[in-house]
């Protein structure tokens, strides 16, 4: 019986949300865009998204302030601490949706939006310079722009009001991806596809604590840390979150994107980069979860930096700069989980082994992933995910002291289009339930190497293999599915089939040569 | 004699159409084969080898029910792309549908042998006569219309029948000598595997082999027990090695300079590049060079049996066997057998490929080296056992390079042919009485 599952349900279940509401939306959207770059056009949408999301809020709380039940009896809905003991934006009159939508069709609505904008800001400082105020500009069609807010007005209305929150959510990181994969190459730097953070966050398993990435883009692990936290049955707030961003755009994005989902995080009180001015220098961080920018070559390098324990990084890649800036954020007890090019695993130049060997000495390498090509809108080089592990001994877990656990999971994920791949959730639950049967969490089975897959490795071997990380050079060869046809069964199918090749071979010999007589080609 | 024809429109002498459209949500995992441009192409060139999507049981019926579906004997022509007009005689191959606007099919025939069609589509006038009448400049393409008007010259019925039946004989035999050195491979290799690699004759008990040859050699070569070494258990008395002990030598190959016109020509000499180790044995090259050339660069002669394995490209890791002395470009590596160790080596290498790509590094490509290949930990065989196998495996290499041989012969008779038959240079009088005869 033919199984049943359609091509879309098969993409949808890998890349997280993704119903088609969200997709037709964008296609609407996509059409405004006109002549716009992607890349210009993704703030002007998201900042309505937002401005959408914080003015819908501010309604359920308004609606609930004026019926005025229980706790609320009596309050004024025009008091802005009322909102701000519940957690939720103050939204001036001149800068709710409503209002807005009732104007969009007048010509000045670019201003009208700009000065909702700075409103927003000016009563809100969490929110200070997170907003797009550009939307006055004379480059943008004030038509379109009317019939984007009419769009974006128009999510209400499709769910129930009360789950329209959660539903922009969903739009926004669905934008966000479809923005990635529309700026191609430059998409990769705010965006880190979604089976590669899930993965991380489901490897790293952040319940609690303080969460850090140094480059964090649109805080893509933020969110997703903070859903893991939700489905494991914790609650908001569990988890603190440190981000710094050098692109002061993308850290809007970032801004935006938490704030939407009520995840209060500390950027720093501006955008910065990394290795020039670290925001957070004296934070111990539970998790780092990072991805940052691939093989670096234009960084800024100081060469006395407190960071650079185990060895000055080139200056021609950044990849072992970061890793150490991880390692030095480190709480005691922390765990790092992080994305870099292949090249890490293995590359010797410039002192980079040196670096590599002296972490491994340190045993700070806990898991190595190579992961499958094609996972990135922005390239198709394959990656790989390093694990670290301040202390191998911390007591909640097995000892795992001078032990490293490779897995090569490159023939995993599947195509979701010509020329990009997907991890599955089976695929996800598969490598993380190995990490975590490895390190001994509870609840989870005894862990065993699997040949061609996984193996867990002690120290003198990694030294063995000249300090290489690449996981395909520890889990040896995948077992070779039992040949189930004994030799001797298997020699006789094949010489029958031989002779009777032979048989074949010889008539067709002869009807060849007779019919190569017949057209006067005889010997 | 050969006479102006003025042939018949298609449409008048079949149907022609598309399918039905099938969307990609209909797509299943498995199910009904689900055919696009790309595998009929394939199927024509006889490259084909899977199927990737599917549609389920009960859409294929519905579709068939109501529009009917391919069978055996109706032709699929290729209708998107640059490789548009490629046709392909539907085999008995079962159910399976395909991707309208992608293929066009043509059936009911009426006084028209769709296998002769077939091979007029391929000559250089039935190709001629297709881009003709396709549209598009930068994406060709080819309309259900003007396959209905495409002007085809064929003589009458019986005669395409003989000519369809001459050329198909050919190829035929050609897919003949695929398949039978598929077998031939998959003999060696499975004695190679039982001998090599799992030691069944040092396991079995020498009463209960069945097989023959199985029971003299176990008696004879093999030890009756195992010992330990780095790689596990090993039958006693072999050894644990590295590749380079199989080998007389071992080198990378090389490319004369591309701007001395006389190392390239007269092209002498077989060179090898690393994308033609992708067949199992190599009996001849795409490109020679010029003894100069070899003289000048560091390319070198190798000798008949030497094993080679691509070390970079989108064919790194793959291996074959060279019958026949050559010279090879940069990204191959060449291994030059020990005595008694010719077909040992190339079987033991082709097996080898994903432990050679685990070691393989690089960050953008992975890359293999002399150095991966030549280490590869391998177990030795004492030199009766190597010889027994190379004096049992040496008569199914010998006949799959003759079939190997055997088939361009084939190819070319049959390449020969084709125009003159389709044109009635060569008259096939004969050949359709014969036909007739054996009917």
């Amino acid at each position: 019986m033919a199984k049943k599952r359609s091509a879309q349900n098969a993409n949808g279940k890998g890349s997280g949300a993704n119903l088609g509401f969200e997709a037709k939306l964008w296609l609407s959207a996509d059409k405004l865009r006109n002549n716009m770059d992607a890349a210009e056009y993704k703030h002007v949408v998201l900042g309505l998204i937002f401005l959408k999301y914080i003015s819908d809020t501010f309604d359920e709380h308004h609606a609930k302030l004026v019926a005025g039940d229980g706790d609320f009896e009596g309050a004024n809905p025009e008091d802005k601490d009322e909102y701000l003991a519940a957690n939720v934006f103050w939204v001036p009159k001149e800068a709710r949706w409503a209002y807005l939508q009732s104007r969009a069709k007048l010509p000045s609505i670019g201003k009208d939006v700009d000065d909702a904008m700075v409103a927003i800001e000016r009563d809100n400082p969490r929110l200070k310079a997170a907003l797009n105020k550009n939307y006055g500009r004379a480059d943008l069609d004030k038509h379109r722009l009317g019939e984007l807010i009419d769009l974006i007005g128009s999510i209400q209305l499709i769910d129930v009001a009360n789950r329209s929150k959660d539903l922009l959510g969903r739009v926004f990181e669905y934008f966000l991806t479809q923005f990635a994969s529309a700026e191609g190459k430059n998409g990769g730097q705010f965006y880190t596809p979604s089976c590669i953070v899930r993965l991380l966050v489901e490897m790293l398993a952040p319940y609690k604590g303080r969460i850090y990435d140094p480059c964090c883009g649109s805080g893509g692990m933020f969110v997703q840390s903070e859903k893991f936290v939700e489905a494991h049955g914790g609650k908001l707030g569990d988890i603190s979150v440190y981000g710094q961003e050098s692109n002061p755009t993308t850290r809007r994005l970032a801004i935006m994107n938490l704030a939407l989902r009520g995840i209060e995080a500390d950027f720093g009180i501006e955008n910065a980069d990394t290795f020039r001015r670290d925001l957070h220098p004296d934070l111990r961080a539970d998790f780092v979860l990072a991805n940052p920018p691939f093989n670096d070559s234009d960084w800024f390098r100081k060469d006395d930096d407190v960071r650079w324990k185990f060895g000055v990084p080139p200056k021609g890649s950044a990849n072992f700069a970061w890793v150490q800036h991880f390692i030095h954020h480190l709480a005691p007890n922390g765990f790092a989980g992080f994305v870099l090019a292949n090249g890490s695993m293995s590359s010797n130049q410039s002192g980079e082994g040196e670096i590599r060997k002296a972490i491994v000495d340190a045993d700070l390498v806990d898991c190595m992933v190579a992961m499958p090509g094609q996972l990135f809108y922005s390239t198709p080089i394959p990656v790989c995910l390093w694990f670290l592990a301040r202390n191998k001994d911390d007591g909640k877990r097995r000892n795992r002291k001078g032990e490293t656990l490779f897995i090569d999971a490159r023939k995993l994920g599947v195509m979701f289009d010509r020329v990009h791949r997907d991890l599955t959730n089976d695929n996800i639950a598969l490598i993380a339930d190995k990490y975590h049967s490895w390190r001994g969490d509870k609840g989870h089975v005894k862990y065993a190497d699997v040949a061609g897959f996984c193996k867990s490795t002690i120290a003198s071997e990694i030294a063995e293999h000249d300090y290489v990380l690449t996981p395909g050079r520890y889990v040896g060869a995948e077992a070779v599915e039992e040949d189930d046809e004994p030799f001797d069964g298997k020699m006789k199918r094949l010489v029958a089939e031989l002779n009777i090749q032979f048989a074949e071979s010889a008539k067709l010999e002869a009807a060849i040569k007779a019919n190569l007589e017949d057209l006067g080609y005889g010997d | 004699m050969a006479t102006s024809n003025p042939g018949f429109q298609l449409g008048e002498r079949c149907l022609v159409k598309s399918s039905k459209r099938v969307f990609a949500e209909e797509y299943v995992e498995v199910g009904i084969p689900f055919l696009r441009s790309k595998d009929v192409i394939d199927k024509a060139l006889g490259v084909f080898s899977h199927y990737d999507l599917f549609i389920s049981e009960e859409r294929y019926r519905d579709l068939k029910d109501s529009h009917g579906s391919p069978r055996k004997g109706d032709v699929l022509i290729s209708s998107v792309g640059n490789r548009s007009g490629q046709s392909y005689v539907v085999q008995d191959e079962g159910d399976f549908y395909f991707k309208d606007g992608n293929i066009l099919w043509l059936s009911d025939f009426t006084d028209l042998d769709a296998r002769c069609l077939s091979y007029w589509l391929k000559s250089s006038l039935g190709q001629h006569s297709l881009a003709s009448v396709m549209i598009g400049s930068a994406q060709k393409a080819l309309t259900i219309d003007a396959l209905r008007k495409l002007r085809v010259t064929l003589p009458g019925f019986s005669e395409q029948r003989a000519i369809a039946n001459i050329l198909g004989v050919l190829d035929e035999k050609i897919d003949l000598n695929r398949r039978m050195n598929a077998t031939l491979e998959g003999i060696a290799r499975a004695i190679f595997q039982s001998w090599f690699v799992d030691f069944d004759p040092v396991r079995a008990e020498p009463i209960n082999t069945a097989h023959e040859m199985g029971k003299r050699v176990a008696e004879s070569l093999f030890p009756d027990s195992f010992e330990n070494s780095s790689l596990g258990p090993i039958p006693k008395g072999w050894r644990v090695a590295r590749v380079r002990d199989c080998c007389a030598n071992i080198g990378n190959g090389g490319t004369p300079k591309r701007d001395v016109p006389d190392y390239w020509i007269p092209g002498s000499i077989p060179w090898l590049t690393s994308g033609e180790v992708r067949q199992s044995i190599v009996t001849s090259t795409e490109a020679y060079i010029s003894q100069r050339g070899l003289e000048n660069s560091s390319a070198k002669l190798w000798p008949i049996w030497t094993t080679v394995v691509a070390l970079y490209g989108a064919t790194a890791g793959q291996t074959c066997l060279v019958a026949t002395e050559l010279c090879a470009n940069q990204a191959c590596c060449g291994l030059i057998a020990k005595p008694n160790h010719r077909f040992f080596n190339y079987f033991y290498l082709s097996s080898s490929v994903e432990q050679m790509e685990r070691q393989a590094r690089g960050s953008a490509q992975q890359n293999l080296s002399k150095q991966i290949v030549e280490d590869l930990p391998v177990v030795i065989a004492p030199d009766a056992v190597l010889s027994e196998f190379e004096l049992r495996v040496s008569p199914m290499v010998d006949r799959w390079i003759a079939n190997l041989r055997e088939s361009k012969t084939l190819e070319a008779i049959r390449d020969a042919l084709l125009p003159k038959l389709l044109s009635g240079e060569i008259r096939v009088a004969d050949a359709e009485r014969r036909l007739q005869e054996s009917i």
